[in-house]
């Protein structure tokens, strides 16, 4: 539903440059968003997977549901060597930017501290990598990964870029009157 | 230029991997040409060719700043010279966060040593062997089977050198269990050590034979989150206090080490045969006193030219130099910076608006982002600190308090260090106006 949203032109301008970012890399290359911006992230995340959509390979997304999973699921897919993905040529996109709390605090750090000791299994990728954090972790990353900071390929802060009145058209109003907020309809549409 | 040549430049700059055989690398750029006198590696090349039997000397630098390239040519100066080298690349063998103790860490250099040897000599059986008997001696002390070490020789040296690297807690074991049986694993080593180099002197038919070890990645080993001054600590107390125990009988080491010990290098530097730790600087894009450094700028002009021949068709002479002075001849932030003028620039092309060329303000918005990535990590005390090192340009701990904060400065990049004429420092000058002019001016 993030496609009845738009983004300001400073959001324009910004998307514009995150994705020549990810066309012109043809090797790994690690990518920071830090955001506390859901909307326009969304927006970000689905026109990529829109232009990913359209190849071979698709967007692959990442996004745990519990802190748990970082370390059991979301660590050992990405530091293992994967023929699979290794032959794909999309960017991997993981959401770590959303879930708040000491338990996730706890989880995305020590997620980045075991990326950072692999580095050398993440380097084997072959594509960029997306890694979308909360803006308050921006000024701990690089004490939490310096070695995965030192490469950093490009850093990007999310700012508030989606214009207040969406440019949409107009609805039937049976819709307009469910009350549905707007972070509930983006999520029921991934 | 068009949208395939600005992507092929981009994409030149999008590696920054070390160069092997650098001097007949085609990328390779000599960045202390202007100053050969104070070129580490000729340095190093020098103790190493009048050292008599055996040696041992540090090397330091920062991140990203070239020093395995700078390792390769010492190898290949070396090897030119008659020398066997072999290099030794340590990230394979340490864990990068935990701390470090003699002892694991002897470990480590002992299977990186032997799979290496066995790799370039083929002394298969003198490399099995040694961890043969080393196991025994680990088994007096360790309890291997506990540790899941099944394998024996080379095996276990692969197994013990993988989990050493990978597992925290087996590495904290091993450190605890080891402690008892230090000398026993020294004279292992050192036993080891001189039957290579007796085999190998034998099959060159060359009693003189030098044989050189370069321990590369030490200094990627970082403290990080609660453990980081416990981290540091170890690796001051692994090259100070058991400095003795890192040389090695009828060989000539060069250790990589982090730039934070150079401010308690003393200890470790007299137990080491009295050799200063040599420093690999960055580009020297500057002068003590603030002014831009022709010399500099013309190699980072070139390290461009290099990897993108027609450059000048997409950004002026100036304005690259510009950018190389923002990075403070920093190659990773140079490359960053370049790379994001490449993005505007194709961007502008598709967009097809107007003939739009690289100018102050696309300059002033690259470099203000990556200045918001330093400055992200500045707190009030560590830009006190940094306005002393701006104003001294030096580092000059007074005291621990001042140690850590300096250790986390040159960790970050904050502080960068150079050598036209003597080494000095200074912070990164994206930060310049974050400090405050008066205590800088004082």
């Amino acid at each position: 539903m993030s496609d009845l949203l738009s983004l300001t032109p400073a959001g324009e301008d910004a998307w514009m440059r995150f994705k020549q970012h990810l066309e012109w890399s043809d090797r790994f290359a690690l990518v920071f968003l830090f955001s506390e911006q859901n909307q326009a992230t969304e927006i970000f995340r689905e026109r990529l997977a829109a232009i990913y959509r359209a190849r071979v390979t698709g967007l692959e997304l990442e996004r745990p549901k519990c802190p748990e999973e970082l370390a059991n699921t979301l660590l050992p897919s990405l530091i293992t060597s994967n023929t699979h993905r290794q032959a794909l040529d999309a960017p991997l996109w993981v959401d770590l930017s959303r879930q708040r709390g000491e338990a996730w605090d706890d989880a995305r750090a020590n997620l980045l501290a075991r990326l950072n000791e692999r580095r050398e299994c993440l380097l084997q990728h072959p594509r960029p990598l997306i890694l979308l954090l909360p803006e308050a972790t921006a000024p701990k990353v690089r004490e939490m990964a310096p070695d995965l900071w030192a490469i950093r390929h490009f850093v990007m802060v999310i700012g508030p870029w989606v214009n207040a009145t969406p440019d949409t058209p107009p609805r039937p109003p049976q819709q307009k009157n469910r009350g549905i907020p707007l972070h509930a309809q983006r999520a029921g549409s991934h | 230029m068009q949208d395939p040549d600005l992507k092929r430049f981009y994409q030149a700059l999008s590696g920054t991997d070390p160069l092997t055989t650098p001097e007949k690398n085609k990328f390779y750029v000599p960045i202390l040409q202007a100053h050969p006198e104070n070129d580490p590696i000729d340095r190093l090349y020098q103790r190493i060719s009048w050292a008599a039997s055996e040696s041992v000397s540090l090397l330091t630098g920062f991140r990203g700043n070239g020093k395995t390239t700078e390792l390769n040519r010492l190898k290949d100066r070396l090897e030119a010279d008659g020398c066997w080298v072999i290099r030794l690349d340590m990230d394979h063998y340490i864990h990068p966060t935990a701390p470090l103790e003699i002892g694991d860490f002897l470990l480590s250099l002992a299977a990186a040593l032997a799979l290496a040897i066995k790799e370039k000599s083929g002394l298969e059986t003198l490399s099995e062997k040694f961890w043969e008997r080393l196991g025994n001696v680990l088994q007096t002390q360790v309890e291997l089977e506990t540790l899941n070490i099944k394998s024996s020789g080379l095996g276990m040296a692969s197994q013990i050198g993988l989990k050493l690297k990978n597992e925290p807690s087996f590495k904290q074991q091993i450190q605890q269990q080891l402690r008892g049986c230090l000398a026993d694993i020294t004279q292992q080593i050192e036993e080891f050590v001189t039957q290579t180099v007796k085999a190998l002197r034998k099959e060159a038919n060359n009693d003189h034979l030098k044989i050189i070890i370069l321990v590369d990645s030490v200094e990627h080993i970082r403290g990080v989150g609660k453990e980081s001054q416990a981290v540091y600590d170890s690796i001051v107390n692994t090259f100070s206090g058991h400095a003795d125990k890192l040389a090695l009988p009828m060989v000539h080491l060069v250790y990589t080490v982090p730039p934070f010990l150079t401010l308690h290098a003393n200890s470790a530097t007299q137990t080491l045969g009295g050799n200063p730790i040599v420093m690999w600087p960055n580009i020297h894009i500057r002068t003590r006193d603030g002014q831009s450094d022709p010399a500099g700028q013309q190699i980072m002009t070139e390290i461009i030219s290099k990897r993108f021949a027609s450059w000048r068709d997409a950004i002026s002479e100036d304005c690259l130099i510009e950018l190389a002075n923002h990075s403070g001849g920093d190659l990773r932030d140079y490359f960053r910076l370049v790379r994001e003028i490449l993005v505007r620039l194709g961007i502008s092309q598709r967009t097809g608006t107007e003939e739009i060329t690289v100018d102050d303000e696309m300059i002033r918005n690259v470099t203000s982002e990556l200045r918001n990535q330093y400055r992200m990590m500045l707190t009030g005390q560590l830009q006190e600190r940094l306005c002393a090192v701006h104003k001294k340009k030096q580092l000059r701990p007074d005291d621990n308090g001042e140690i850590i904060l300096l250790t986390a400065a040159l960790d970050a990049n904050l502080i960068m260090n150079y050598q036209n004429g003597e080494p000095w420092y200074d912070i990164h000058p994206l930060l310049m106006g974050e400090i405050k002019p008066s205590d800088a001016d004082e």
